[in-house]
């Protein structure tokens, strides 16, 4: 931990968070907060629960739960995008008001305002990903179409992508034409995980994150 | 102080799909014509420009359908994020101080840019889903619904177009009346009262009716909320007294099969005839032959084609709903009549094409009315004033950038 790090401040921005748990990620997710914060870190969540909103500090660390403005929907794909602006209020309200130099998006529910703000975005940009449409269900349809181009272009704008297994890095590069040079592999079943993420954070923060 | 606006609108002249493209337009250029830099951002079309100015109105599109959809509700969300993304574009390129939004359908990208840029968002809502479709009844309906919700929340400040829409948006999402404002809508009243020759007249008079027969018109969608089912229920009672009566039908909609075949059941075929869409060069004539318009809807939350009546010396006759009760003072600019009423609309409709006087004084009071309160000159002058007043609320608040506070610091208050 260096005294510039000190300094740093990052959001994490996850479709669950616990107690909401629809994988393990969510645990991932609280664990790399925490060693953040040891390590000297300002750390955000922004997050979405079905049964909660509201901003709670929880061991020096601030979690924002997002409101659910539109709880009815068509849809999973219009539920998602009809999340983004409450996403977007969050991460606003922190950027305006602190010091953020990194915000890391996980899965893809949570991409769709990278759209819009992944350019403009003064941060730099991770996702990570653990499946993507194309591997869930890739029959030919407008609605799976759709949340392909989203991921696709929202993908496109991130500084750093973490994929899951070399399958999906594979398919990253060849379907969603994402650039090889962004692409890390990083399981979420690895048990050093955190502590390989929190490195990336370091490196992509001193800029050091050429093509590994 | 030079303001720079940008509106955001999915539909803008010359592609149109209901009085919204018109709205924007209309107020756009006379902002323009008062100094403003005005730039709309709207989806494209095949064969549009990317970027052109229309009338001094600085007018950015973009391809709304990059993103592909199952269906239309799917499709705006899609379009939304996609105009959002233009938007960054224009915001950065040009200095622009206001955001001003126009309905739901642009509610995401609205609110997306106004947390991006702490800029004030007002928001135009023309109307409602639950009075559109007379309450809500599908997920789709409550999700809209619910965007709208979230679009009034949102905005600095809201305008609304009638008394109507302020109590509309108040008692359905306990909204206070003070972050609203009403602004009517306009009409184009040079434009629109250009009497043809009677030449012409005749002419057009022979597309829709016999020379010896009087013409009751309506123009709009063909919906239900339009209430057109109800001007067909009051046409046998009008041919008894008056059967030199033709009923004409302008416009298309997915309700057009229900009211032909109403007409059917009737039997009054011979006396309505459905024109399905009326040429842009035909417009005019067709208000022109009209010795009166009929605008039965059951929900209006303003009601332009009312205007558009008023504007063309043609006698109007409105239902006591929403927007058309402020527009039409009974028995002065206009008739009214009971929603959902044939027998009353078939009387009044009798006494107006036997009174001629009584059509003349309407038209000549309507003219007036329109000149002082609907000219998009004054809507332009009262949507300017709301500009300044929240441009000057949102200088003093500290809800702002980084950068915007450096350029308009906290006024201290003097001691």
């Amino acid at each position: 931990m260096t005294e510039n790090q000190q300094k740093k401040g990052v959001i994490l921005v996850s479709f669950e968070y616990p107690p909401r748990r629809l994988s393990n990620l969510s645990d991932i997710i609280q664990k790399l907060a925490r060693t953040l914060i040891t390590q000297g870190y300002n750390v955000w969540i922004v997050t979405f629960d079905d049964w909660r909103s509201g901003i709670e500090k929880n061991n020096k660390m601030t979690i924002v739960r997002i409101p659910y403005n539109v709880p009815n929907n068509i849809s999973f794909f219009s539920n998602i995008l009809n999340l983004k602006s409450a996403y977007q209020s969050a991460i606003a309200s922190i950027i305006n008001t602190h010091d953020i130099n990194l915000i890391h998006f996980f899965e893809w529910q949570t991409l769709p305002l990278l759209i819009p703000w992944g350019e403009k975005l003064v941060q730099k940009i991770i996702v990570s990903i653990s499946n993507i449409q194309l591997t869930r269900d890739s029959t030919f349809s407008p609605y799976n179409n759709g949340i392909m181009k989203i991921e696709q272009m929202s993908l496109k704008t991130a500084d750093l992508i973490f994929a899951n297994s070399d399958n999906l890095a594979t398919k990253l590069i060849a379907n969603y034409k994402i650039s090889e040079e962004k692409m890390i592999v990083q399981s979420l079943t690895d048990r050093k995980i955190v502590s390989k993420i929190s490195d990336y954070y370091t490196k992509i923060l001193d800029d050091k994150i050429t093509n590994e | 102080m030079t303001f720079s606006i940008l509106m955001l609108s999915w539909e803008f002249p010359p592609f149109k799909v209901g009085g919204l493209a018109a709205h924007v337009y209309d107020l756009s250029k006379m902002l323009v014509t008062k100094g403003f830099e005005v730039h709309v951002l709207t989806c494209s079309f095949p064969g549009a420009a990317d970027f052109e100015i229309i009338d001094g109105v600085h007018v950015h599109r973009f391809d709304a359908y990059e993103i592909p959809a199952p269906e239309f509700l799917q499709w705006d969300l899609n379009m939304n994020l996609l105009m959002e993304k233009k938007a960054i574009e224009i915001i950065d390129n040009y200095n622009i101080d206001i955001l001003h939004a126009h309905d739901w359908l642009v509610a995401s990208a609205a609110i997306g840019l106004k947390q991006l840029y702490r800029k004030p968002m007002i928001a135009t809502i023309h109307s409602l889903e639950r009075g559109r479709r007379s309450g809500l009844f599908n997920d789709g309906q409550h999700m809209i619904d619910q965007i709208e919700n979230l679009l009034i929340q949102e905005a600095w400040h809201n305008i609304v177009c009638s008394q109507y829409m302020q109590s509309l948006c108040h008692f359905s999402f306990n909204f206070p009346n003070d972050k609203m404002t009403i602004i009517p809508n306009g009409v184009r009243f040079n434009d629109f009262s250009v009497e043809l020759p009677e030449e012409e007249k005749l002419k057009h008079h022979k597309k829709y009716a016999k020379l010896d027969e009087q013409i009751v018109s309506y123009i709009g969608r063909l919906v239900p909320e339009k209430g057109v089912n109800i001007l067909l229920g009051a046409v046998n009672s009008v041919l008894k007294k008056k059967p030199k009566t033709k009923f004409v039908i302008a416009g298309e909609g997915w309700h057009r099969n229900e009211l032909e075949r109403i007409t059917r059941e009737l039997k009054i075929t011979h006396n309505v005839l459905f024109t399905g869409y009326i040429p842009d060069e035909d417009f005019l004539a067709y208000y022109n032959v009209a010795d009166i318009l009929v605008v039965p809807s059951t929900y209006e939350p303003f009601g332009i084609v009312a205007l558009e009546g008023m504007a063309t010396k043609t006698p109007i006759i409105v239902s006591d709903v929403g927007g058309l009760s402020e527009i039409v003072d009974h028995r002065w600019t206009g008739m009214k009549v009971p929603p959902e009423n044939s027998t009353a609309l078939a009387e009044i409709i009798i006494e107006l094409l036997e009174t001629k006087a009584l059509r003349e004084k309407i038209v000549t009071n309507a003219v007036e009315k329109l000149r002082h309160v609907y000219d998009w000159s004054i809507i332009a002058d009262q949507t300017i004033i709301l500009y300044k007043r929240i441009f000057n609320e949102w200088k003093k608040h500290t809800w702002k950038t980084k950068e915007d506070f450096k350029k308009y610091p906290k006024t201290k208050k003097k001691t």
